[in-house]
């Protein structure tokens, strides 16, 4: 290799300076980089692929390059030869959806930025998406290369590839140098021709034509953008070309001029100025260099809509002909010449980027085609058309900067394109007026449209004896309904509410709340629906906006509301006053909040008129009839409620009122609908999705009866709609309806049942009889009748919405939706998308600034924004990203600091701390950054059901990091979604799940202990046990040192029976601090417990020995015991011994709940020693081995899983064990202690109160029966234990000992010693025990409870937990020569116990005889 | 197959995309000046390639005059086989 030369600097190309100033703007912008990828048809040799690329790129100049600053700040490219860059190669093919895979990864690699200063300006990648198929990516830095300069590396790599495969010398490249594009450029801005080239543009551009673009401002240069692609197929492309032809133009002169129109169309812009990139090749050497020489044209073109399409594309064609031979002139320079630079001054609007080149690249013979994957960064919106060389016809992306155009705007523009340039290739010379406003008609009304309460009325005059309403099994008649309505009428105009008022309802569903709502229409008042269980802060917001005249709700709920007059229902009757006059169709009837884009709710007020037509035109539509049996399914502050009931009414059906408990499960909801006969189901859309799922997979059937639903509240999901219609059919009618609560329930209906829909295709239809919509822009507008009177005391702004609407004849009154809509063929609307932030969660509208300002409003945030995500499954959740002070707000503080102010719908699921918020060039936040939602990684831990249980509530809340532990409803989980999750689940599980068990049980992991154990008995162990015994691969012993003699000892479960004994016998035997973990609020209490403890089991310490103790506050069951991060840490750096005693004992809890504090703590407290290699002895009970029905004998030795692991405990005692045995075998130094029964100090008599047997004598002395539970057990007084277990720890060997070195003591002389202490016992089997024993016997109430749950899983048989023959070899030999020896345990040890007990009161004293006086303790 | 290419065909062909009279092209002008653009070359050669002659983009674009144009052409008429880029 010769010696790297100085690298040469050279100036910027004219065009690359623009790049780069445009990169300045935004240094970590990574929106410079273009690339394509080129799909080769044949097998490709990666290693042949890498040798060309390595070729191609050492000898392509402007791949070869950094680019510096010098000291003025005058950027160089510097020639620095890019070394080590590697090819990326993978094999996709084992991933689901290669290509998808491929597209990914390159979108990743696409928006990491390039370093400029250091290079390398480009990548490779070459991606197998199949057995004979590869991608080759191709990436570059818009400053190094344009598209024609990619265009000439690519043919050159195919060029060289081929030579290599075929063993043939590599062709010259033929490449010029960039020098040579440098003095061509130089020679040009010297030329006479670069001033006769100003003089063209400066003159054509003098006045500086204003630029028209569909956003109507400008904005930098995004990191992103959107792009909408779509392909004209072969026999419309050639419809284009037949038509170009005709017209003597170019096809992407037909294009220009129909992007003209459009532009026109939808700008009203007299003149439109397109940026046009050329090539800036033409007679050039820069033909043979990859280098970046693009420049820009404005190509500005008059329109009127007189036009058609023959003078439009003439008109382009000439004035492009005119400017192309001044091509060479910068665009750069023509902005500065004109002035044109900085703020929101402009020379061009949106971009037409039209390629016609083919590649007909063949590598090593094997056919490719290309395909751009990114242009570079997008300034307002750009049309780009690919020439697709297979010959299928012409590819149209339009790509827009997402600061100006929202996803479903791109959308909505390129299909006004589309639909314009059809129309105009099929009619070259009819002019393309400027859209006449389409408008849809819903039809005539049947009828005259009548009074909600005048219908109603009718009926229960006619009809009176109908049933009106039922819920609960309760019903009233017409007659009632109307009649009670009309007291209350009564009642309120009593208190002189009528006409003009307003009356809040806080009612749940139900009769009282119907005949309240009539009640108040009656008197001539207006309704407003309030949420009862809506947070305090909220309700006061809308009451103080609304201010209504009085509050109707419950004695319950009365006091949530002061400061408004209230009346209950429960309420006897008040006096009357008048019948008060009918309210005329102008007065509003209702009052429905709506979230603000201002960040505060709207009153939507519907007037007597809108529901009246609405009523009209719907029932109609549905086809509601007197027979029907309508459910009343939604709250009374959704609107969806005002069609329920009063479409059910005026027609004088019957209004079956759901209750809570029909939305246990799906098919607990679908058996209530056949019960309760319901014909006409009206549903959530998102509620309905669950109702799709779970017929789909054939959990359960539609009721017979049920022959129409109507879905409405958020979009369909196509998916759902296709289960739908294979699981129902097309023989029930399903209407899916649009319409905001500001044009009254509902603006159009579709029928989804219609056979002739395509598969996927989800119209939202047609309006509703009697009413209009037009389309403008892409945007929906409502007309008619139906349309709010507007918003409750609003401002100028919100109230702009209802304006007249100047397109159509007249300027009717028009409600601007703020929906994109398209219009099919079909003549049915189609809903794209939302023009502004609105999102729809579980059919609330929510507007992200109401969120923010509610987030806003804590004291330590300081920056929020809040986007809707949706994911591929249809699962949409609200994202709170947060910028706050230290100490940063946990998620949850955040949800409850919401929950105060906010309805459950709008609790952001996700909560996200960011140290800044992402933000777009102009400074924005960038929204569409945040809204994109991340993959969700599947769950990882837990038993096979946790994961289950996790997965589908990650799906359905749209997050990756829910655990088993956390409480879903803490996470943000709202009763829909438990409504969705228990359906999910219980499809998964093939059993019927109640939505209640998920409130009931809010972890996965109760909610799969539950589910366990309600699961018939299945052999084996839980497996949650299985998937805890696994020792984590990082617990491994360090390098850490410590000392031979402790100088502090860790001691868990210090304040229990045995573990104070430990105490106090380390403090004795050792000159170590003993650190006690305990669960306590304060270290005070924590210390106050040891010493408690201490003192209750007779210990008196000397005044050094106390001082020896420390107490810290710790939670075992917690991940890292609950302690600080810094504590842990200085634990495991200074505790040189751990004795870990702590456990529940329990005879009666399941693993799942015992695992935490007896499992996880042995796994965290491993982790502790880990590094040190500190040593950890474990106290555990003999009770982990199987019983002697299983295995003669116990070894000394840990234990594989056995069949006797049969309960909660001893399964998560052996759980530990298991993974100490892990840590053993890989060298960390554990011991592992089994006791027996733990009986009470020989000295004191002390009996532990807590113990099983004691409980058993207890309970059976005083009824004067005992029962026959074993025939013998190992006993060990707890101080020879402790004892025992402090010696053998300290002195080594193991690592297990079974300390039962001890006769053992048989259950028939225990009873004979209890008689011969004067109790007369009888002894019987346990089930007759468990009969004759007294009810009021509670203090034995576990023990009964478990010999109850015990006999019923092996008959009355008492379970048999005899142990066989206990191998204790390591405890003797241990022991020998310690002088510790276990005291005999015989009679006089339980005579003292029983002194004892009677001495405490807890036996009553033998009849007739004294307390024996037993002998002192050996 | 499309008949071989004259000089006659290829005037018409250039007056078509200049809007020009046959007469009226001046074969010494620049296909830069006279507003050519990189799709009617593209038109034009897959017209003339279609009539074999054997030329690319690259050549076409990089010559300055519509005389080169015709000189290219005719040395590269029926097939004379040349790879170029």
């Amino acid at each position: 290799m010769p010696t790297p030369e100085p690298s040469p600097r050279h100036p910027l190309l004219a065009a690359q300076e623009g790049i780069w100033t445009g990169q300045q703007l935004d240094p970590d912008s990574p929106a410079y980089n273009t690339a394509e990828y080129v799909r080769i048809d044949g097998p490709v040799d990666a290693a042949v692929f890498d040798t060309a690329l390595h070729h191609v790129v050492a000898e392509t100049e402007a791949l070869n390059v950094t680019y510096v600053v010098d000291g003025e700040g005058r950027p160089w490219e510097a020639g620095t030869p890019a070394d080590g860059w590697q090819l990326h190669t993978a094999d996709l093919t084992a991933e689901p959806d290669p290509h998808a895979a491929a597209l990914a990864w390159m979108a990743a690699d696409m928006a990491r930025p390039v370093d400029l200063t250091r290079g390398p300006v480009f990548g490779h990648a070459l991606l197998k998406t199949g057995s004979d198929r590869y991608l080759w990516y191709h990436r570059v830095h818009h400053i190094a290369l344009d598209g024609f300069g990619l265009s000439l590396v690519a043919r050159r790599v195919a060029q060289v590839y081929t030579a290599l495969v075929a063993g043939e010398p590599v062709p010259d490249s033929g490449f010029g140098t960039l020098e040579s594009v440098r003095a061509e450029q130089g020679a040009y801005r010297e030329s006479a021709r670069h001033a006769k080239d100003r003089a063209y543009w400066t003159d054509r551009y003098a006045d500086r034509p204003p630029v028209a673009s569909p956003a109507g401002r400008s904005a930098l240069p995004a990191r992103t953008f959107h792009r909408r692609v779509t392909d004209l197929d072969a026999a419309r492309a050639d419809a284009l070309r037949t038509v170009a032809r005709e017209l003597s133009v170019t096809w992407s002169e037909v294009l220009l001029a129909a992007t003209v129109a459009h532009l026109h169309r939808v700008t009203g812009a007299p003149e439109i100025v397109l940026s046009l990139p050329a090539m800036g090749r033409l007679g050039s050497v820069s033909l043979r260099v990859p280098a970046m020489v693009r420049n820009i044209l404005p190509l500005r073109v008059a329109v009127s809509a007189d036009d058609s399409l023959r003078d439009l594309a003439a008109r382009v064609s000439r004035e492009l002909r005119a400017g192309l031979p001044h091509q060479r002139y910068r665009y750069e320079q023509l902005r500065r010449d004109l002035k044109l630079v900085g703020g929101q001054r402009r020379l061009s609007g949106p971009g037409v980027n039209i390629m016609p080149f083919e590649y007909d690249l063949r590598f090593a013979g094997h056919s490719s085609t290309v395909h751009n994957v990114s242009a570079g960064p997008v300034d307002d919106l750009a049309v780009n058309v690919y020439d697709r060389s297979d010959g299928t016809g012409l590819r149209i992306a339009v790509d827009a900067n997402p600061d100006l155009y929202t996803e479903a705007e791109v959308t909505a523009f390129q299909e006004g394109l589309l639909a314009l340039l059809a129309e105009a290739v099929a009619t070259p010379d009819r002019p393309l007026h400027p859209p006449s406003v389409p408008v849809l008609d819903g039809g005539p009304l049947p009828a005259p449209v009548r009074p909600v309460l005048s219908l109603i009325a009718d009926h229960a005059a006619r009809r009176g004896g109908a049933v009106a309403v039922e819920h609960a099994g309760d019903s009233v008649t017409y007659a009632q309904l109307f009649g009670s309505a009309r007291d209350m009428a009564r009642g309120l105009a009593a208190r002189g509410i009528g006409r003009g008022d307003l009356v809040a309802v806080a009612l749940p569903r139900g009769i009282d709340a119907v005949t309240t709502i009539l009640g108040v229409l009656l008197s001539g008042a207006a309704y407003c629906p309030l949420d009862p269980a809506a947070p305090a802060d909220r309700t006061a917001q809308l009451l103080s906006a609304a201010t209504p005249a009085l509050v109707v709700t419950t004695d319950a709920d009365a006091s949530a509301y002061t400061g408004t007059p209230v009346l209950t229902v429960d309420q006897p009757d008040s006096p009357l006053g008048p019948t008060p006059p009918q309210p005329s169709p102008r007065d509003p009837a209702y009052v429905i909040h709506t979230s603000g884009s201002t960040g505060r709710p709207k009153g939507v007020e519907i007037s007597h008129s809108a529901l009246a037509h609405f009523v009209a035109g719907a029932t109609h539509r549905y086809g509601l009839r007197r027979k029907d049996r309508v459910l009343q399914f939604a709250p009374l502050h959704f609107d969806a409620s005002v069609e329920e009931l009063f479409l059910t009414l005026c027609v004088g059906a019957t209004l079956v009122v759901r209750t809570d408990e029909m939305t246990e499960s799906v098919p607990r909801f679908l058996d209530d609908c056949a019960r309760l006969n319901v014909s006409v189901l009206d549903l959530p859309t998102a509620y309905w999705h669950e109702l799709a799922y779970a017929l789909s997979t054939g959990t359960t059937v539609l009721p017979e009866g049920v022959r129409a639903v109507v879905i409405g509240g958020e979009a369909a999901l196509p998916e759902r709609v296709e289960r739908w219609r294979k699981a129902v059919g097309t023989s029930v009618e399903l209407f899916n309806t649009y319409g905001p609560t500001e044009a009254t329930v509902v603006a159009t209906v579709a029928d989804l049942h219609d056979p002739a829909l395509a598969p996927g295709d989800v119209p939202i239809g047609l309006p509703l009889p009697g009413t209009r919509a037009a389309v403008v822009g892409g945007e929906l507008y409502l007309l008619g009748d139906n349309l709010a009177l507007g918003y409750r005391a609003a401002g100028a702004s919100e109230d702009a919405r209802f304006a007249p609407l100047a397109a159509l004849p007249g300027g009717p009154r028009s409600y601007r939706t703020g929906d994109l809509v398209h219009i099919g063929e079909d003549g049915q609307l189609r809903f794209l998308g939302r023009a502004d932030e609105e999102f729809k969660i579980s059919g609330h509208r929510v507007h992200p600034a109401e969120v923010e300002s509610a987030l806003l409003s804590h004291p330590r945030i300081r920056e929020a924004a809040v986007v809707g995500q949706s994911f591929p499954d249809g699962t949409r959740r609200l994202a709170a990203h947060l910028v706050a002070d230290s100490p940063a707000p946990s998620a949850s503080e955040v949800r409850d600091h919401l929950r105060a102010k906010l309805p459950a719908a709008m609790i952001p699921s996700a909560v996200a701390l960011h140290d800044r918020l992402p933000r777009t060039g102009s400074g924005k936040i960038d929204r569409p950054a945040l809204s994109a939602p991340a993959e969700l990684r599947a769950p990882s831990a837990g038993s096979p059901l946790e994961r289950t249980i996790i997965g589908i509530w990650q799906q359905i809340l749209g997050a990756d990091d829910v655990t088993a532990a956390d409480d879903v409803f803490v996470l943000g989980a709202q009763s829909l979604q438990a409504i969705q999750v228990a359906n999910r689940l219980g499809v998964e599980l093939g059993r019927d799940l109640r939505v209640a068990w998920l409130f009931q049980y809010p972890t996965a992991a109760e909610l799969a202990r539950f589910l366990d154990d309600r699961t018939p008995a299945a052999p084996g162990l839980p497996a949650a046990l299985l998937t805890d015994t696994a020792l984590d691969p990082g617990i491994r012993p360090g390098a850490g040192r410590r000392p031979d003699v402790p100088r502090r000892i860790l001691l868990t479960g210090a304040t229990g029976f045995v573990g104070v004994h430990l105490l106090a016998e380390l403090l004795a035997t050792t000159e170590a601090e003993i650190v006690c973990t305990i669960r306590a609020r304060t270290t005070g209490e924590a210390m106050d417990r040891v010493h408690q403890a201490l003192e209750q089991h007779g210990f008196s310490l000397p005044e050094a020995a106390k001082q020896r103790i420390t107490a810290v506050r710790a939670d075992l069951a917690r991940p890292g015991l609950g302690l600080a991060p810094d504590a842990i840490g200085d634990l495991a750096e200074t505790c040189d011994a751990i004795f870990h005693n702590a456990a529940t004992v329990s005879i009666m809890r399941e693993y799942g709940t015992l695992r935490a504090v007896n499992t996880e703590s042995t796994r965290h407290l491993l982790g502790l020693a880990a590094a040190r290699a500190i040593p950890l002895h474990y106290v555990s009970t003999l009770s982990v081995a199987p019983p002697a029905s299983h295995s003669a004998e116990v070894p000394e030795a840990f234990l594989p899983p056995h069949a006797g692991l049969r309960y909660g405990y001893q399964q998560s005692k052996w759980a530990s064990e298991r993974l100490l045995e892990q840590a053993a075998q890989r060298g960390l130094p554990v011991t592992v202690h089994r006791l027996g029964r733990v009986v009470g100090p020989a000295g004191t008599g002390y009996v532990n109160a807590r113990d099983f047997l004691w409980s058993v004598l207890r309970a059976g002395i005083p009824a004067g029966i005992v029962p026959e539970l074993f025939e013998d057990e190992i006993w060990t007084p707890v101080d020879y234990v402790a004892r025992s277990v402090v010696h053998l720890s300290l002195d080594g060997a193991g690592p297990v000992f079974n300390h039962a070195a001890v006769p053992r003591v048989r259950l028939s002389d225990l009873y004979d010693w209890v008689e011969e202490y004067g109790y007369p016992v009888r002894r019987m089997p346990l089930a007759q025990w468990r009969d004759e024993l007294p009810r009021a016997a509670d203090v034995a109430a576990t023990t009964l409870a478990f010999f109850d749950s015990t006999s019923e899983a092996s008959g009355s048989e008492a379970p048999d937990l005899r142990l066989g023959h206990v191998h204790t070899d390591h405890v003797r030999k241990g022991l020998r020569g310690s002088g510790i020896t276990c005291p005999s345990i015989g009679r006089d040890l339980v005579f003292r116990y029983l002194d004892r007990c009677v001495a405490t009161g807890e036996l009553p004293a033998p009849v007739g005889t004294e307390p024996h006086p037993a002998p002192p303790a050996k | 197959m499309p008949e071989s290419l004259t000089l006659e065909n290829f005037r018409a062909d250039l007056a078509e995309f200049l809007y020009l009279r046959p007469d009226e092209v001046d074969l010494d002008e620049s296909p830069l000046d006279a507003g050519l653009d990189s799709l009617r070359i593209v038109t034009l050669l897959e017209r003339w390639q279609a009539a074999g002659a054997d030329v690319s983009f690259v050549d076409l674009a990089e010559r300055t005059s519509f005389a080169q144009w015709w000189q290219l052409l005719t040395e590269r008429q029926g097939g004379a086989a040349r790879a170029d880029t």
